[in-house]
């Protein structure tokens, strides 16, 4: 089928337009004020002026000369100035068609649509900036890819508490802490100091503003967090057509995500330190088309029960639940090798503070503990099994994460044995899925991480 | 698929069929090139320690050792190193994966399996070029993995062997 190149919607070019103002923004706000400070507002409009018609100029240029071709082989497509890149991504090679919607693309009622191919990151990806939403229906239903909306087998969505508990659980949420901790200890130090000599140093100009104003600090991060997740995560919805898994999420750029389900190779459960106790987790998808970027897009499941994810899991991505029979884990003997690293780490640390504040000695002894447990930990938290044709490595390092994965769709395999392992009969697993992701069992038996690895490795290339 | 996994949890090790480990060598000409570049640290280092050991007025022995020292890490890095590495490299190419073993103090086995491969790259540098051999870089979507230093023409045959296999497609195309 031989169609002609189609443009863009030509409202595309206020897209563009803005798109290049974000770029000049700091330029022209230093010219305008130039321009007010030298000779007065008028010829600072001027100047104002020259620069948006520069920017709609530039936008006309950038949609003339963007043109994409559609056909049952796949999508090309052509843009660029002066000198035009062509992209090509054949139809058997699209991973996934995405649909996103930033505020500016709401008001004048367009989506964008990106195309996404294995590997490569940015650069396997196709993006047609300004789309009419059925142009954009119609696209993705000649693709292969269709991205309205039918009826759901599966659905999952995010309730208000949930979007809460998850801003107040976000790894950012962390940097709380020690804010928090730093206004308590400030805090004592006044009481003492009351207690003692000094009658009093909550007087103004003493230590209450300050714990003031880490307060203040601790609310703004609060609310940056809640915010954060409001972006990212407002509306989010996971739902799954058939063979189809459709994400759709944010506040203010809405985006749409739509993967085959044949091609998320594995999911990711991160537990962590904040959410584990809570019994919460969060879920990411690992397809080989998400190389750079950022945790939101892969995520499947921003905030979970572990109770729940089970019966989740399995209505969204049948297959990839995580295993209800227990994992096996490395050998006693493996437990100081987990222990040991962490525990001198610990010491190290402590040393180093000590060295720099010798009133600081204590913290070698808790650092050390602090390793120790941490060790012990790791060495609890992991595990594998192979359940037919999956595979599931779980492992801590900050937080614990669980990878359950089709074998089938490993990218590499790796077993490695230092010289203290060998000794030992301990050696160290490596898998990785999707666009890199690894996940290490370490110190198990050597003799069970070669089954594993010649297991996995027939898996992988199709021996039954 | 049967045997010892069947489709329940297994936890056991599983029963495998014994198959070889890999067996291809790199070229001989690959310790000739890690020796000249690791000279590219290890002649600095040499002179940094006759300077040193020149212009500080410590006691003799001391500036003896220093000097002893630079010798030993540069002969370890530049000439036994690059020897052990090459007597542990190993790589095999077969029709369904790319089987690598490497590493002097820790050893690691790689398997790439031939249909995650997305493109094969043969890299040279000025120095290889002029021993004529090649890296062969393996692109998956997860990364890549090379064979460092083969013959030029070795690299060239996987180079084209590699793309061929990997053409193949998988049986229902999701790399």
């Amino acid at each position: 089928m031989d169609e002609p190149a189609r443009r863009l919607h030509p409202a595309g070019v206020v897209l563009e337009a803005a798109g290049s103002i974000g770029g000049l923004v700091v330029p022209i706000v230093a010219v305008v004020l130039l321009g007010a400070s030298g000779g007065g507002l008028a010829r600072s409009l001027v100047y104002g002026l020259v620069a948006l018609a520069g920017a709609v100029v530039l936008g006309i240029a950038r949609w003339a000369t963007t043109t994409f071709h559609v056909s049952p082989d796949g999508i090309a497509l052509r843009a660029g100035i002066l000198s035009p890149d062509e992209r090509l991504v054949p139809r058997a090679r699209i991973q996934g068609v995405d649909v996103v919607q930033g505020p500016l693309h709401r008001l004048l009622g367009l989506v964008e649509l990106r195309v996404q191919a294995a590997g490569g990151g940015k650069s396997a990806e196709i993006v047609l900036r300004a789309l009419d939403p059925r142009q954009a229906r119609e696209l993705g239903a000649l693709l292969g890819h269709p991205v309205h909306e039918a009826e759901p087998d599966a659905r999952w969505r995010m309730g208000a508490g949930d979007l809460l508990v998850a801003a107040l659980t976000a790894p950012q949420a962390g940097i709380l802490l020690p804010l928090l901790a730093g206004a308590g200890a400030l805090a004592q130090e006044t009481v003492r100091d009351g207690g003692g000599r000094k009658v009093l140093d909550l007087a103004p100009g003493g230590l209450g503003p300050l714990a003031l104003l880490i307060a203040g600090l601790a609310l703004a991060a609060l609310l940056l967090s809640i915010g954060a997740a409001l972006v990212a995560f407002g509306g989010f919805e996971a739902r799954r057509e058939g063979g189809l898994l459709r994400i759709r999420r944010g506040l203010l750029q809405r985006s749409s995500v739509t993967v085959p389900l044949a091609r998320v190779h594995a999911v990711r459960i991160v537990e962590s330190p904040l959410r584990q106790p809570l019994g919460l987790a969060a879920v990411r998808i690992e397809t080989v088309a998400q190389g750079e970027e950022p945790a939101a897009a892969r995520t499947l499941l921003p905030l979970v029960r572990r109770a729940d994810l089970t019966h989740v899991l399995g209505s969204l991505v049948p297959g990839l639940e995580p295993p209800a029979a227990p994992l096996a884990g490395p050998p006693p003997r493996a437990r100081r090798r987990y222990t040991l690293a962490p525990a001198l780490a610990g010491a190290a640390l402590g040393g180093a503070a000590t060295l720099v504040a010798s009133a600081a000695w204590p913290a070698i002894a808790l650092l050390t503990l602090g390793g120790v447990a941490y060790g012990l930990r790791a060495y609890a938290d992991a595990g594998w099994l192979l359940d037919g044709t999956h595979v599931t490595i779980r492992s801590r390092r900050v937080g614990r994460a669980t990878l359950v994965a089709r074998a089938r769709r490993l990218q590499a395999e790796s077993l490695t044995r230092t010289p203290l392992q060998a000794r030992a009969g301990l050696a160290t697993l490596e898998i990785a899925v999707g666009a890199g992701r690894r996940a290490r069992l370490r110190h198990v038996e050597a003799d069970v991480a070669a089954g594993l690895f010649a297991r996995l490795r027939d898996l992988a290339i199709g021996v039954r | 698929m049967t045997g010892a996994l069947g489709d329940t949890a297994c936890r056991s090790a599983p029963e495998l069929a014994p198959r070889a480990e890999p067996s291809g060598l790199l070229s001989g000409r690959a310790r000739t090139q890690w020796t000249l570049d690791a000279l590219s640290w290890a002649l600095p280092l040499l002179i940094a320690a006759l300077v040193a050991s020149r212009a500080w007025d410590g006691p003799g022995w001391a500036r003896a050792l220093i000097v002893a020292a630079a010798i030993a890490i540069a002969t370890g890095g530049a000439i036994a190193g690059p020897q052990l590495r090459w007597r542990r490299w190993r790589y095999d190419v077969r029709d369904e994966e790319v089987d690598l073993r490497h590493g002097m103090v820790t050893v690691v086995r790689t398997v790439v399996p031939m249909a995650r491969i997305q493109h094969v790259e043969v890299r040279r540098t000025f120095l290889s070029q002029t021993l004529s051999t090649a890296t062969l870089v393996l692109h998956t979507a997860a990364g890549a993995v090379e064979i460092p230093a083969l013959d030029e023409h070795v690299a060239a045959a996987l180079r084209d062997r590699i793309a061929e296999l990997a053409r193949t497609p998988d049986a229902d195309d999701d790399r």
